[in-house]
């Protein structure tokens, strides 16, 4: 059973401070980015250090998902805050003014160095938004139409996700959390499951499709059960109760519960993961992982989730 | 001295408004344990004198103490409240955090914690009303966690019992308008879940003499809940509309709106100043829907302006002012 930690982790205070002392002029950012590697390095070490040999990414250079790709994208430019999802947490709003085309890449040399820092047989796991939430949470502007920005926004991050899978990466993370929405409709996950197995099947990495903050519909996880990707994540403790009816619908051929509460402090009990593994009998692969992303936890709260999360892949795994 | 109020397009505030550095100072002060809470009320009051200043020259009828003494909507109250532990920081966009308040035992009120700022800003508000915003049950425990509740229901009714002291003691000092901010409600945008804001509300405002009654919702699904936002008892809804490029417009007709309406014509996200016109323009649109007359029509920013530059917040409060001395000429309610 592979274990994994959703997306990126919080900052811990010297990460805050480095960035405050960025924007208020006081460090350069030659010296910032040594800081933040130097603590995305230790991110990752304890990830390691708990057990995990899937490395997630802590993305904490990183204000939000969308944010480093539509920065570097022309066409494009970021606005205003807006609410993400049901979260005291805002994300800048990607304007579209043109189909986007990249003018810089954001994950190759990030990559290069990370690997550099883990030994071999550690995998890291590189996180991109999938195209489908990426449109959904942008304004567009013009003339331009939604299904063909969405394609082009699948195929830019296709050739990220491309570089980053030849700069080492061996696990990627497609964060398409619009799926669990409430205003998610079935024709939005067919849509997005035709851009995943277009553009991310033939990548020769595992991958995964990342749903969080709620489980999808039944509607719409009987839609996403037919993506090719490696694992579809669906979070089991946000609503147990929805999760449970969309597991008695269908299940992936490869599933991750999210079982590990990313947004509170309060975790469900063992019993109650065991539950969702009866459900998930008949799965080709399993994984376990966090509810969401850990970034809307304090730091200190967020490597206690990780340590839990190990031990807890752990016991279930010897239960297996 | 009596400031008259306009009998349409009263002009009003959110609540929040950028810190000055003496708020800022007497805040870091007080998390120092150099003043205690008597002493920071009044370390504070320049900066809410100050603040009140610039709504009155923008020319705003309905004032706010800036909320100059609230680090965080949530956390101030967290930690004047029993119950509440003051949590680590947790993210709330781009490099700015918050400490998420955790709720470890039983929530109860201690002593008066707005108070002080509200007597004061009216002092220095030329006889102008001076509003009260106190942070909703209902976000206080969204925004924290809860680590002594069975249920977010029972923790939300707890709070909202501790917080109606807080309301009764303001309505004994003769507060009149009273506005409950619950901007973690279009997070969930569910009937179950305005039903336990309208639970709430009742908790804290049933039986008491309040003039206007007010709620404050923004960024989010408003629009699903709206039908059920009419049930709450409440004079006044006030929402977020420029944000979202004013698309909650067609669902007040839907809905049959008859409530006051805050009607939230200027972003607090963008530092661009809305032009008198761009806002006349959105009353216009309000206007031709006929839901809600210019005599319920309360014009403010979408949310609070606490993170805007000084100068950039008061001219979009002069803008508002600007626009409603325009609509009252045009719909004869001038003089």
């Amino acid at each position: 059973m592979e274990i994994f930690v959703l997306g990126g982790l919080p900052r811990s205070a010297r990460a805050r401070k480095i960035l405050r002392d960025v924007e208020r002029g006081l460090v350069s950012e030659a010296r910032a980015l040594q800081a933040l590697l130097e603590e995305t390095i230790g991110l990752m070490w304890f990830q390691l250090g708990a057990g995990l040999e899937v490395v997630s990414d802590p993305l904490i250079d990183w204000h939000d998902i969308l944010r480093p790709f539509a920065e570097s994208w022309r066409g494009c430019y970021v606005d205003g805050l807006a609410r993400f999802f049901d979260n005291n947490f805002f994300y800048r709003v990607p304007v579209f003014i043109e189909l986007p085309t990249p003018s810089r890449s954001v994950l190759r040399s990030r990559v290069s160095t990370l690997v550099e820092h883990l030994p071999s047989w550690a995998k890291l796991k590189v996180s991109v938004p999938g195209p489908l939430t990426f449109a959904k949470l942008s304004r567009v502007g013009g003339e331009l139409r939604f299904d063909q920005l969405v394609e082009e926004i699948a195929k830019i991050i296709r050739n990220e996700v491309v570089e980053a899978v030849e700069a080492g990466a061996r696990f990627v993370e497609i964060h398409e959390p619009w799926l669990s929405d409430v205003d998610a409709t079935r024709d939005d996950a067919k849509l997005a499951v035709e851009l995943i197995d277009k553009h991310f099947s033939d990548l020769g990495v595992a991958t995964v499709l990342a749903t969080y903050f709620q489980p999808p519909s039944p509607e719409v996880w009987e839609e996403l059960c037919n993506a090719g990707t490696s694992y579809v994540v669906i979070d089991v403790v946000d609503s147990p109760t929805r999760a449970r009816k969309a597991l008695e619908k269908c299940v992936p051929k490869g599933l991750a519960l999210g079982v590990v509460q990313a947004r509170d402090l309060v975790d469900p009990s063992v019993d109650v993961v065991k539950e969702f593994l009866e459900l998930a009998r008949g799965v080709d692969k399993l994984a376990v992982t966090t509810s969401a992303g850990l970034e809307l936890l304090p730091i200190d709260a967020a490597l206690d989730k990780i340590r839990r999360l190990a031990k807890l892949g752990e016991v279930l795994s010897r239960g297996l | 001295m009596g400031y008259e109020l306009p009998r349409a397009f009263v002009t009003t505030v959110v609540g929040s408004y950028p810190k000055t550095p003496v708020a800022s100072e007497a805040i870091r002060k007080r998390k120092r344990g150099e003043i205690s809470e008597e002493e920071f009320h009044r370390v504070v009051r320049p900066a809410i004198e100050e603040v009140v200043r610039d709504q009155i020259e923008a020319g705003i009828d309905i004032v706010s103490d800036g909320e100059q003494s609230r680090e965080d909507m949530v956390v101030y109250f967290a930690e004047r409240l029993r119950g509440f532990e003051i949590g680590d920081w947790v993210r709330v966009f781009d490099n700015v955090y918050f400490r998420k308040p955790i709720i470890s035992s039983v929530v109860e009120f201690e002593k008066p914690m707005t108070l002080d700022d509200w007597l004061f800003a009216k002092s220095v508000a030329r006889g102008r009303p001076v509003k009260v915003t106190i942070t909703g049950p209902y976000t206080m425990v969204d925004w924290s966690f809860n680590r002594f509740y069975r249920d977010r229901r029972e923790a939300v009714i707890a709070v909202a019992r501790a917080l109606r002291k807080e309301i009764e003691i303001l309505v004994n000092h003769g507060a009149e308008i009273i506005q409950i901010d619950e901007p973690a409600l279009p997070t969930r945008p569910f009937r179950e879940e305005v039903e336990l804001v309208k639970e709430a509300l009742e908790e804290m405002l049933r039986g008491l003499p309040i003039k206007k009654r007010i709620v404050h919702l923004c960024f989010g699904r408003i629009e699903k809940i709206l039908p059920y936002l009419l049930e709450l008892p409440v004079d006044q809804l006030d929402m977020e509309f420029k944000n979202s490029d004013f698309k909650l417009l067609p669902f007040l007709k839907e809905v049959g709106y008859d409530k006051e309406l805050g009607y939230g014509v200027v972003d607090v996200h963008s530092t661009r100043v809305e032009s008198p016109r761009e806002i006349v323009e959105a009353v216009e649109k309000l206007l031709k829907l006929d839901v809600v007359g210019p005599e319920k029509i309360y014009l403010d920013p979408d949310c609070g302006l606490k993170r805007l530059p000084r100068e950039v917040a008061k001219a979009k409060l002069r803008s508002i002012a600007e626009a409603a001395k325009q609509l009252r000429r045009m719909y004869g309610y001038e003089g």
